[in-house]
């Protein structure tokens, strides 16, 4: 009794708030929107239409591609950062302090940054043309609405690496350096102690933040509408452009949209979950 | 024998140094990391102050001091502090609407994770795992959804809308954070008290409640800042007539130039939840509960049960 | 003060009885000592007592009274339990005056009662310390006057000294045994450590697997276990299969035991299954030492009949020197026999000795096929 009461709050209101908006937006992909006078339900004829157009398929790349590298690259940058500091060194509590700020502001914050240093009139172009690199504004190279997403990709990065920096350092704190002095003591190289004992020991978090950084990447909406170029661009802004569409009728399709943005994410994220935990049970086994 | 001393002696010696404590080579790597990393927000506050910055300056070509009688259009700081801008409104409807996704988020979360904390029952882990979905489940999706559903109700375009909308990203959080502050509780104190005759609501209150109290404030923060740095949710719900910090700074991103003085300006206000979260979090709870409660949310669903 | 009865009580978590129909009735004013392994439940029984489990089934009363509706706040009861617990966020004054301020004691007055209880545990002067700022023992100490400060009518130990290192243990449990006596309170004390529970208790339980298995005086308990495994638990003791030969003559019995036969007075054996079969016990500091052609009775401080009855020549296997006393182990034709002697002239290893069992001494116990080989 104690426990239906204490979890029938979160319950109810994640039901309603949460399940709720999904089941709405469920419906009408399936064609129940009396509102648009739309009335088929229930249809797949949104999904055909999703899944057949060749705008869908390249958005599909697109967003695959502006969601994984950043996560592969702020990965590999963040657990380097977070090795490098685990020990503390003179003057890393300011580093960290400063490596944290971003992390606690809006992603919108890093697309001012990113907009103010790399669009064409920028700083850095600025910079350049001081040195007499460049000529003009149009010589820069064009990082911003572009379909190769660089100014996208360096909005997340702003603050990915940082995120993935902490959570992994959190996951070193601790006893993790008696079990390096361990290993050291024990007669392993710095390298072998770091690869052996200090790596495997924060395997979760890694899994945890690149998985969380993949996510948010995947279905993040106001960055790539910014930075992104008109075409192409990612699922969710074109998921957004069909439900703005001065067309009403055209809003089961936007649902539609979300429905297998939402399933992609799902099916992605999944199968990464899968294979961490294929890779975990082997290693126990070994 | 010789070799044995000799690892004793550097086993207890590495505590405060560290026996490969970074080497040189890394330190210097690491402050050029410091510098580069450091360094976006600079032209960014320089920007705040110019009242013009043309191509090719590397500097702005004039200050908004040295100008700002001259000019009729303010700009910068003098636009954003003029009865014209919405900073105003922006700034108390973001403070109004994280207090209250704040206190909701930790009213609505704390039976639930005293629950989970305490006790084992059928379906613990699959709640625990269902808490989490907000956080991976795409926004926009949950965001349109909302619309649609709050058009129905009445709540579009109401700061009671925009409030419920933000539990849904900040629930988990709110939930997962004070899960672990019950389960660093000990039980016994309760039953200390019990013992002492205290009864229910004494135990609550004088026992549990002040114990948990850092932490809880904790999870009462986090969900402010996840509030106040929310864009998509507010931006769909409010239909635009509720500006909030991130709004206002996506219409100006959308709209401004690069170096735009009143962009680079809002930037350093939307900066502040986040400066004022760091500062508060180190404060009440060293920073190690505040930077691990940002990677933990999906931990039981990677740790798993394999 | 409250008396205590416990009857036929009951408790499962999650399988098996971990109390199974328990009964004990405790005097008012006495300190009443659970002594087990770990596992056994007794601390799940001390937890029925305090309210904060429930009993499956059976009852448990105060002064005749059942409290088993009656929730913990509402028992009067006192506890310390073997973490102390102390309330982190409040001082040792907020601490203590917890269950006064509970009972609305206005704080004024609870002020000189708290000021006696920390008096009573000699803490006098420490109000304003918070917990994180004392001892272990220091914080212990507050625990027990946190719980006596109320006059509760039954005050419960959970492991009270299991947290402490030895020398506070020993001045942990005169303070509590003064502290008992003062205040004249109803006592139960639970503990696996047999020497703090004879020292501490009036009467005592030996208790395994959820059931009692003696209740006594804690003398009584030491000298005259009923079982095997109850001797072996109060103390170190030497545990000799043997069997009963002779019942004929009325001033001793006679045992066959694997080294020779031995002489046993009568009157002391536990009530035994009325097989022949039994486990002799003696313990190790009443196994005489005396060399060679020595031949007085004078160790046990009993007259005996016949000195040079239970004596047996052994070699003398191994030597363990403690605090004022030597712990010898003796070959005895094959069987190794455990003797302590209060002594700092150590004997050597490897030396032939006589081994002398006093015959008041030896007390049959039942057969125990777990405990008779080992």
């Amino acid at each position: 009794m104690a426990i239906v009461l204490g979890l029938a709050p979160v319950t109810a209101v994640l039901s309603l708030l949460f399940i709720g908006p999904l089941l709405v937006a469920l419906a009408q992909s399936l064609g129940h929107a009396p509102i648009y006078g739309v009335e088929e339900f229930p249809t797949l004829r949104y999904y055909a239409r999703v899944f057949g157009s060749s705008r869908f398929r390249i958005a599909l790349l697109y967003t695959l591609y502006y969601a994984v590298v950043p996560t592969i690259v702020s990965t590999v940058a963040g657990v380097a950062l977070a090795l490098a500091l685990r020990h503390p060194i003179r003057g890393s509590r300011v580093l960290i302090a400063v490596l944290r700020l971003p992390v606690v502001v809006p992603y919108l914050v890093g697309a001012a940054v990113v907009v103010a240093l790399f669009a064409n009139g920028g700083l850095i172009a600025r910079v350049l043309f001081a040195l007499g690199a460049i000529g003009s504004t149009g010589d820069f190279p064009r990082v911003l609405f572009s379909a190769g997403g660089w100014g996208v990709m360096l909005v997340y990065l702003f603050k990915q690496i940082r995120f993935t920096f902490i959570v992994v350092s959190a996951a070193l704190a601790g006893d993790g350096a008696q079990y390096e002095e361990v290993a050291r003591s024990l007669g392993a190289t710095p390298v072998r102690a770091l690869w052996h004992v200090v790596l495997p020991r924060v395997v979760p978090a890694i899994v945890t933040a690149s998985l969380l950084v993949f996510a948010f990447n995947f279905q993040t909406y106001e960055i790539p509408y910014l930075l992104g170029a008109t075409f192409p661009n990612t699922l969710p802004v074109e998921a957004m452009r069909r439900f703005n569409a001065a067309d009403l009728s055209r809003r089961p399709e936007a649902m539609a949209y979300l429905m297998v943005i939402t399933a992609i994410s799902g099916v992605v994220l999944a199968a990464y979950l899968q294979v961490y935990r294929r890779w975990e049970r082997g290693r126990r086994r070994s | 024998m010789g070799a044995r001393e000799a690892t004793i002696v550097i086993g207890t010696g590495s505590r405060g140094r560290g026996f490969d404590s970074t080497s040189r080579g890394v330190r210097v790597a690491l402050w050029i990391v410091f510098a580069v990393f450091s360094f976006p927000f600079v032209p960014l506050v320089v920007a705040s102050f110019a009242f013009r910055w043309h191509w090719p300056s590397v500097v702005p070509t004039e200050w908004l001091w040295t100008a700002r009688d001259a000019s009729t259009v303010p700009v910068g700081w003098a636009y954003l502090f003029s009865r014209v801008s919405q900073l105003g409104p922006a700034f108390a409807n973001t403070a109004f609407i994280g207090v209250a996704v704040a206190f909701l988020a930790v009213a609505l979360a704390l039976p639930a994770a005293r629950v989970i904390a305490r006790y084992e029952f059928r379906g613990k882990s699959f709640f625990e795992f269902a808490s989490l979905m907000p956080v991976i489940v795409p926004q926009i999706s949950i965001g349109i959804g909302t619309l649609l559903l709050f058009l129905r109700l009445g709540l579009v375009r109401t700061h009671v809308g925009v409030i419920l909308a933000h539990l849904v990203p900040t629930l988990p959080y709110a939930l997962r954070i004070m899960t672990a502050v019950f389960q660093n509780l000990d039980h016994g104190y309760e039953e200390v008290a019990q013992t002492l005759g205290a009864g229910r609501v004494q135990r609550f209150v004088r026992v549990v409640l002040p114990l948990v109290l850092p932490g809880v404030a904790t999870a009462g923060l986090f969900a402010f800042l996840i509030s106040s740095n929310v864009f998509l949710l507010t931006f769909l719900v409010s239909g635009g007539r509720i500006p909030t910090l991130p709004t206002m700074l996506f219409s100006h991103i959308e709209s401004g130039a690069p170096l735009d003085a009143t962009t680079a300006g809002l930037v350093v206000i939307v900066s502040l939840p986040g400066i004022a979260f760091l500062l508060l979090t180190d404060r009440l709870t060293g920073q190690r509960l505040s930077l691990a409660s940002l990677g933990s949310p999906v931990q039981p669903a990677v740790g798993g049960r394999a | 003060m409250s008396s205590i009865e416990i009857d036929r009580v009951s408790k499962a978590y999650d399988g098996p009885l971990v109390v199974d129909s328990l009964s004990l009735s405790v005097p008012s004013g006495t300190v009443f000592g659970l002594l087990g392994p770990s596992g056994c439940g007794k601390t799940t029984t001390l937890r029925m007592i305090a309210g904060l489990l429930r009993p499956d089934s059976g009852d448990i009363r105060f002064d005749g009274v059942s409290v088993l509706a009656v929730p913990p706040e509402r028992r009067a009861i006192g506890m310390v339990f073997q973490q102390h617990l102390l309330f982190p966020h409040m001082n040792v004054e907020q601490n203590v005056s917890f269950g006064l301020r509970m009972q609305g004691v206005r704080p004024a007055a609870s002020r000189s009662r708290v000021d006696e209880a920390l008096d009573l545990v000699r803490l006098g002067g420490m109000q304003r310390r918070y917990p994180a700022q004392l001892s272990g023992g220091q914080q212990q100490r507050v625990a027990l006057a946190r719980a006596v400060v109320t006059n509760p009518g039954v005050l419960l130990l959970d492991e009270p000294l299991s947290n402490l290192d030895t020398r506070l243990r020993e001045q942990m449990r005169a303070l509590i045994r003064s502290v008992q006596r003062r205040l004249g309170i109803t006592t139960i004390v639970v503990t696996h450590d047999q020497g703090e529970a004879m020292e501490l208790s009036d009467q005592m339980a030996v208790m395994f697997d959820g059931s009692i298995a003696q209740v006594g005086r804690p003398v009584e308990l030491y000298a005259r276990p009923d079982s095997a495994r109850i001797a072996r638990f109060l103390g170190a003791t030497n545990l000799i299969p043997a069997r009963v030969v002779d019942t004929t003559a009325a001033d001793l019995l006679r045992i066959d035991t694997p080294f020779g036969s031995l002489d046993v007075c009568p009157g002391n054996s536990a009530p035994t299954t009325g097989t022949p079969r039994v486990v002799a016990s003696i313990r190790c500091e009443h196994v005489a030492i005396v060399d060679r052609h020595m031949d007085g009775p004078t160790d046990s401080g009993v007259s005996v009949r016949d000195g040079a009855r239970n004596i047996f020549a052994g070699v003398i296997d191994d030597v363990v020197v403690g605090a004022g006393r030597i712990t010898y182990t003796i070959d005895v034709r094959g069987t190794r026999i455990t003797a302590v002697e209060v002594s700092d002239a150590e004997r050597t290893r490897g030396s032939t000795v006589q081994v002398r069992l006093p015959c008041d001494r030896v007390r049959l116990l039942p057969f125990d096929p777990g405990l008779a080989g080992a």
